[in-house]
């Protein structure tokens, strides 16, 4: 194995979707911060360094907003530092906060490194004997929102070089330029479909498939996947005990033993990354 | 595309902040409410506030907020307010429970459908703390008034009592 | 036997006047049928209804039979492994990230093994020479990869037939020749039965059988590529002017012989000992004011990268039309963009009538006076309808709406003013792009690609009107492949080379140096005179020579 993108699409989903219930259904800080950490690392591995600078802004910027709107609405907790508006603002509160906004952003950086595991041939892999139109309609919405966006930018470049923002008022221009994007995306959706079309005519409605690549289920597979679901299923019964909770009074952050597996699992990405340079490395060594 | 996002984001953010205000207080301050005192001539209204319906009843709360309901019930005693004129039971409650140190929360009169404030939590205990059901209900003089708690102005006299109810009323003997 | 037998085929959109009517063609196994005609004739409805899986919407009559059954009567497995499609807009047929997934997409849906996947897919990358490209992501392929790409993964399903609609429309000159002599020898080598509708023969002629020209919706002429030459010069047809140089120059001056090729055509020429007399090669007149300076402008994306745009530099006069050729990605494009201001350079300065023109501060300005066509023109408008478009836009320039009279009348595009700019075919959707540039009265016009997708008349239409704003005074820089185009419409032509722009000569002068990047008529006629760019050029010269010829024979 050589990268975490590799596994067998059905481990990959189940891998994924184990994160972001653990992530919600229990809201531990450990554990959220150490998934938002590792997963980041991860993601940032196949990209280059302005993406990554751009990506951690946004989240940086995301987070704050997150935060702020927190404080703005919650008022619960016993330990206050200062009143808004006639209501406490309180450790519990920014605690709460900061913690909720690292969820959000931890989801959001799980989100893209799902992207790169499930280019749309692995989409079309897992859906494709199950359900033609689920397959169909999954593909296009990945595709949807990149093609909007490559629209908007020609049709913005075409109408300023014609002179059409050239109305003094900020205003107006704000509405034309609203009016293109929603365009845009639009277009990119009608478009989308046109794929389905193209895909039709190419005989994928017409019988049982075949698949070119077959992804292996391999060893590794099975003891992530039994795993996965043996942890899951101890999670839950523990629910009570380890759940967290943030008012009126913080939850002692502690770590439950299960949580060691919870780490493991969320640090998976980044062993098998590290084992497969470390591999390669040795491989190289013997040329 | 993300940056639109957090440009919504943040607009929305600001209309936010515009409508509900930015009156900051340290706890010092905020503290430092001053209760009328009683003069002979003053208009008076007692306040009361429990959660009798809790007692006995505390497997039904998540365990951290257990410690926060009282072992009789009682957060606030039956207490004698001066009342201030226009005074809602809302104006009171929030003087109240802001002297004698009881959390708060509200949900302000003009985020609300009722145009009212809601009370949403006194003393950590919120509403569906113990189920779907459960939540903060208030009688004056024995009823239940059928508006929101900032729309009902007070007379000389009148007693409020603020219960915890588990089921819509119905422990409370206040149905909807 | 008759592979494919199409009888008596009418369809028409419901209550509207039929598309095509009463086509019967017979097509028989390893024909190579070309099927041509002005736009809009109804070539595409013809082709659609060989496919059955997209059913067009409207009212059908007659029958379309492959091995004498008809088409309805296949299973849609049996229709996709026996007819293979390929269509106009390289980037709309594909579907995945992945050039392999995207050749094994046909294969997977007619359930063919994994194995025999892999041998079939083996196959076609060998014979496409697709080694270097085969790992790249689809996204990266320029144009011509991704319609060969197109192209090999119809070829992989081992069909016998291959439709293919305008498939070079898109593409450069470069791109274009490798995918026709891809599909000569599809023809050749493998036997299979192609059908395709172009608008460029010139490279047909040679390798086709039979052809069919279908105009306003009927059968004008079907048959073998004899029989069309015979047609077309008895009846003095207009699509004479497809015709190859050589062809043409056979009907026009009688000949006997027909050459297909342009060596054939250069036997002949020899053995009529078309000799070469002095001409005097036109040079470029460039008196008029200077309208637009480019001085020394440098230009590059990021600052690590190369240079675009070195050291560029060039004058454009008034009443001018200069052509600019040069490699995909040259920079062409980028070029326009940063006189047009959408771009800007670190070095150097632009002046127009003089006048140094400043960095465009707010990405809602623009250049005064200056229009530009994108490579895309679909991205020129927004509204529902070209008419509330071109109102909209003059509410936004503050100019009044006479000029959307106008413009209309001038580009003769009444027939499509209510109509939405999605619905318009290639050739209306250029001139209604010009038309949108045309309302603010620029006085520089910079375009790219203009003569994408147009037939050969709408070309001449086109040419026309970019003549007709010359001489009023328009200066008008136009990034383009095609060459036959330019030679005839250009007063200037210039090459795009090594992130620099070579001198500017008149087209004569210009083609005259180059060997291999010049018209066709040009390579035609380079044995004898190598500065003829045009047609009407190197007739009339052998028609002079030939008149010596009789001269000193009668003396």
């Amino acid at each position: 194995m050589l990268t975490f993108h590799q596994f067998h699409p059905l481990t990959l989903t189940l891998y994924y979707l184990f994160l972001l219930v653990i992530l919600w259904l229990f809201k531990a800080p450990i554990v959220i911060f150490l998934l938002f950490i590792s997963l980041f690392l991860f993601w940032s591995i196949s990209q280059n360094r302005k993406s990554i600078l751009n990506e951690l802004v946004f989240v940086a910027s995301l987070s704050g907003l997150i935060m702020l709107f927190t404080i703005y609405f919650y008022h619960n907790g016993a330990t206050p530092i200062f009143y808004l508006n006639d209501q406490a603002v309180t450790t519990e509160v920014i605690f709460y906060s900061i913690v909720m906004a690292v969820a959000v952003a931890a989801t959001w950086i799980t989100w893209q490194a799902l992207i790169i595991s499930f280019p749309m041939k692995k989409i079309i892999y897992l859906t494709s004997n199950r359900s033609i139109t689920l397959a169909i309609a999954l593909s296009n919405f990945v595709r949807w929102i990149p093609n909007g966006k490559i629209q908007f930018q020609k049709v913005m470049e075409a109408q300023q070089s014609i002179g059409y923002f050239s109305s003094q008022s900020k205003f107006e221009r704000m509405y034309k330029t609203v009016k293109i994007w929603m365009n845009s995306y639009y277009n990119a959706f009608e478009n989308t479909f046109q794929k389905s079309a193209v895909m039709h005519e190419r005989g994928f409605k017409s019988g049982k498939r075949t698949h070119f690549q077959h992804y292996r289920f391999r060893k590794t597979d099975c003891i992530i996947v039994v795993s996965i679901l043996i942890t899951f299923f101890i999670m839950v019964i523990n629910y009570a005990q380890l759940r967290y909770y943030f008012f009126p009074l913080r939850k002692e952050m502690t770590v439950e033993p299960i949580y060691w597996l919870v780490f493991v699992f969320i640090s998976l990405p980044i062993i098998i990354q590290i084992k497969g340079w470390v591999q390669w490395h040795y491989y190289k060594s013997k040329i | 595309m993300r940056k639109d996002l957090l440009i919504i984001a943040s607009i929305i953010l600001l209309i936010t902040i515009f409508f509900t205000g930015t009156k900051f207080q340290s706890v010092e301050e905020f503290e430092l409410t001053h209760i009328d005192d009683i003069k002979a001539d003053s208009e008076i209204v007692t306040l009361a506030i429990d959660s009798k319906s809790l007692v006995g009843n505390e497997h039904l709360l998540k365990p951290e907020l257990r410690e926060f309901v009282p072992k009789d019930g009682i957060i606030l005693k039956r207490k004698e307010y001066v009342l201030r004129n226009g005074d809602t039971v809302f104006d009171v409650l929030q003087r109240a429970t802001r002297f004698h140190k009881i959390q708060l929360e509200f949900q302000g009169a003009n985020d609300n459908v009722f145009k009212s404030a809601y009370i949403q939590g006194i003393n950590y205990l919120y509403e569906f703390s113990a189920g779907a059901n459960s939540g903060w209900m208030y009688e004056v003089n024995g009823e239940f008034p059928d508006v929101g708690v900032s729309r009902y102005t007070l007379k000389n006299g009148d007693h409020i009592e603020f219960h915890f109810t588990k089921n819509l009323g119905k422990d409370i003997g206040g149905e909807f | 036997m008759a592979l494919l037998q199409i009888e008596n085929l009418t369809f028409s959109h419901y209550d509207s006047k039929p598309i095509i009517q009463n086509l019967n063609l017979t097509i028989s196994e390893g024909d190579f049928h070309v099927i041509f005609g002005p736009s809009g004739s109804g070539k595409s409805t013809l082709l659609n209804n060989l496919i059955r899986a997209e059913k067009a919407v409207g009212h059908l009559q007659g029958e379309v039979r492959l091995r004498n059954k008809p088409i309805a009567q296949y299973s849609i497995r049996q229709q996709v492994s026996e007819i293979g499609f390929v269509r106009q807009n390289p980037h709309k047929q594909i579907i995945f990230e992945d050039v392999l997934q995207e050749l094994a997409f046909g294969l997977e849906n007619i359930g063919v093994s994994q194995d025999e996947m892999k041998i079939r897919i083996g196959e076609i990358v060998q014979f496409f020479g697709m080694q270097n490209w085969l790992h790249e992501k689809t996204d990266h392929l320029s144009g011509g990869q991704k319609q060969l790409l197109n192209l090999a993964s119809t070829l992989v399903m081992n069909p016998t037939i291959i439709v293919l609609d305008e498939p070079t429309a898109q593409l450069d000159p470069i791109a274009a020749k490798e995918f026709i002599q891809l599909l000569q020898r599809i023809n050749e080598e493998l036997g299979k039965t192609i059908i395709i509708v172009e608008h460029r023969l010139e490279s047909l002629f040679p390798i086709a059988t039979h052809m069919t020209l279908i105009e306003v919706g009927m059968q004008v002429c079907s048959g073998t590529v004899e029989e069309i030459i015979h047609f077309l010069q008895k009846n003095d047809h207009h699509f004479r002017k497809c015709l190859p140089p050589s062809l043409q120059l056979a009907t026009d001056l009688g000949w006997d012989e027909f050459p297909l090729t342009i060596k054939d055509g250069i036997k002949v020429l020899r053995s009529k000992n078309i000799g070469k007399l002095a001409y005097e090669s036109k040079t470029m007149n460039r008196t008029s004011p200077v309208r637009l300076e480019v001085k020394n402008i440098h230009f590059r994306y990021s600052k690590n990268a190369i240079d675009l745009l070195e050291d560029v530099s060039f004058e454009l006069h008034k009443g001018e039309i200069i052509s600019i050729f040069g490699n995909n990605g040259s920079g062409k494009s980028t070029l326009l963009k940063a006189i047009s201001g959408q771009r800007n350079f670190y070095k150097g300065s632009i002046l127009i009538d003089g006048v140094k023109q400043k960095k465009l501060s707010a990405r809602h300005l623009n250049r005064e006076g200056i229009a530009s066509l994108p490579q895309d023109p679909s991205t020129l408008f927004i509204e529902d309808t070209i008419e509330k478009d071109f109102l909209k836009y003059c509410d936004a320039c503050a100019i009044s709406k006479d000029n959307v009279e106008r413009v209309i009348s001038l580009l003769q595009i009444e027939a499509i003013r209510k109509q939405h700019p999605d619905d318009l075919s290639g050739g209306e959707l250029q001139k209604a792009a010009l038309a949108k540039l045309l309302l603010n009265n620029p006085q520089i016009l910079l375009l790219d690609e203009p003569t994408k997708g147009l037939d050969l008349f709408a070309k001449e239409q086109y040419r026309q009107l970019l003549i007709q704003l010359k001489n009023n005074g328009m200066s008008i820089l136009i990034v383009t492949h095609d060459l036959e185009f330019a030679a005839r419409t250009s007063d200037g032509c210039t090459l795009f080379f090594d992130h620099k722009l070579v001198a500017i000569k008149s087209p004569q002068q210009f083609f005259k140096q180059n060997n291999f990047y010049t018209p066709t008529v040009n390579q035609l006629a380079k044995p004898f005179f190598d500065d003829v760019v045009i047609y009407e050029d190197l007739l009339s010269r052998i028609q002079d020579e030939m008149g010596v010829q009789l001269n000193d024979n009668s003396k």
